[in-house]
């Protein structure tokens, strides 16, 4: 059977977070060979490599997206660009958002926009929560969408048209 | 023969692109993106100049905003529009300065008040319309528009 993979994104900004390299280096799943990782660091050094996959620091767009499709999680800092394409493929997700007191960005707006997703395929782990301990079994159940769904606004997409050209 | 009108996207990589390619997935002119970082392969952007990042020196807005003219020369942009980072600060100024218009979508990860350039965009008028995506933060100020977030955040999408 393939591996179930779990693909971790930091993002693209130049703030480390070395609290969640801590998180998944404590996942047991990070040191067992049955699951593929991915991760993708950004300003983070590397750290220390799962039992099966990968630790890059940055890669295309395309790349990321194709990531995204075959994950069966991920786990991300709490960015816009990552919550845009795993609500397109319609991820379970994990998300850490960054925060100001352990220097992992300049505010705590990822706090504030963590608290204004409510999806129910979207869990949120704030700084004073545990890691969750992930399960073998339920990895290995998600189901992998094929396509994007479409999640653009085009009304709002409309309003900009017309004021760029109208 | 006259060329393709040109609107010129600016947008820091990451999130600020992602609402940005949203944002303009109506416009039918050809779209040129100005970025720091060139991580982009899709179809969305006829081009992309690649500018410095100003996160940790805000001395490059100077030089970024050399980069601006030349990006504008060559360019001729019909309108701007940007959804941030900082990087867009110059363009704003430079778009002021020549007459063209500007469009400011704020970020849509500022939840309880508008982003550092968004707050600079509207204490110097540097725009032509002004857009945010949270009703909150419109409700905040005069002269700001709300039609809602560039993508949805909810549980289903269109089908």
């Amino acid at each position: 059977m393939a591996r179930p993979l779990i693909l971790v994104t930091m993002g693209t900004n130049d703030y480390p977070f070395t609290r969640l390299q801590q998180y998944i280096e404590q996942e047991p799943l990070y040191h067992d060979d049955r699951c593929e990782w991915f991760v993708q660091t950004g300003a983070s050094d590397v750290g220390m490599h799962p039992a099966y996959g990968e630790v890059v620091k940055l890669i295309p767009r395309a790349e990321m997206e194709n990531l995204v499709r075959r994950s069966a999680l991920v786990i991300s800092h709490c960015g816009i660009g990552s919550l845009n394409l795993m609500l397109q493929y319609k991820k379970k997700v994990i998300f850490v958002p960054r925060v100001s007191q352990y220097g992992e960005f300049s505010d705590d707006h990822q706090l504030q926009i963590a608290n204004e997703i409510g999806n129910r395929r979207i869990s949120v782990v704030y700084p004073e929560d545990d890691f969750p301990v992930l399960n073998y079994q339920e990895l290995c159940e998600q189901e992998v969408l094929p396509a994007p769904v479409d999640i653009t606004n085009y009304d709002l997409a409309r309003v900009i048209n017309f004021k760029l050209t109208g | 023969m006259a060329r393709n009108p040109v609107i010129l996207v600016i947008a820091s990589s990451g999130g600020h692109l992602t609402q940005a390619i949203c944002a303009t997935s109506t416009v039918e002119q050809q779209l040129v993106l100005v970025s720091n970082k060139n991580m982009l392969d899709g179809e969305h952007f006829a081009r992309v100049h690649t500018i410095r990042d100003t996160q940790h020196n805000p001395v490059i807005h100077l030089f970024n905003f050399f980069s601006a003219i030349r990006i504008f020369a060559v360019e001729k942009p019909q309108a701007v529009f940007s959804t941030g980072g900082p990087i867009c600060l110059p363009f704003a100024l430079l778009a002021k300065l020549l007459r063209t218009r500007f469009v400011f979508l704020d970020t849509m990860s500022r939840v309880t008040e508008l982003s550092n350039s968004g707050k600079l965009i509207k204490k110097f008028g540097l725009y032509d319309s002004f857009l945010c995506q949270w009703s909150s933060v419109a409700e905040q100020h005069s002269g700001i528009e709300y039609y809602g977030q560039a993508f949805d955040l909810g549980d289903n999408g269109h089908q």
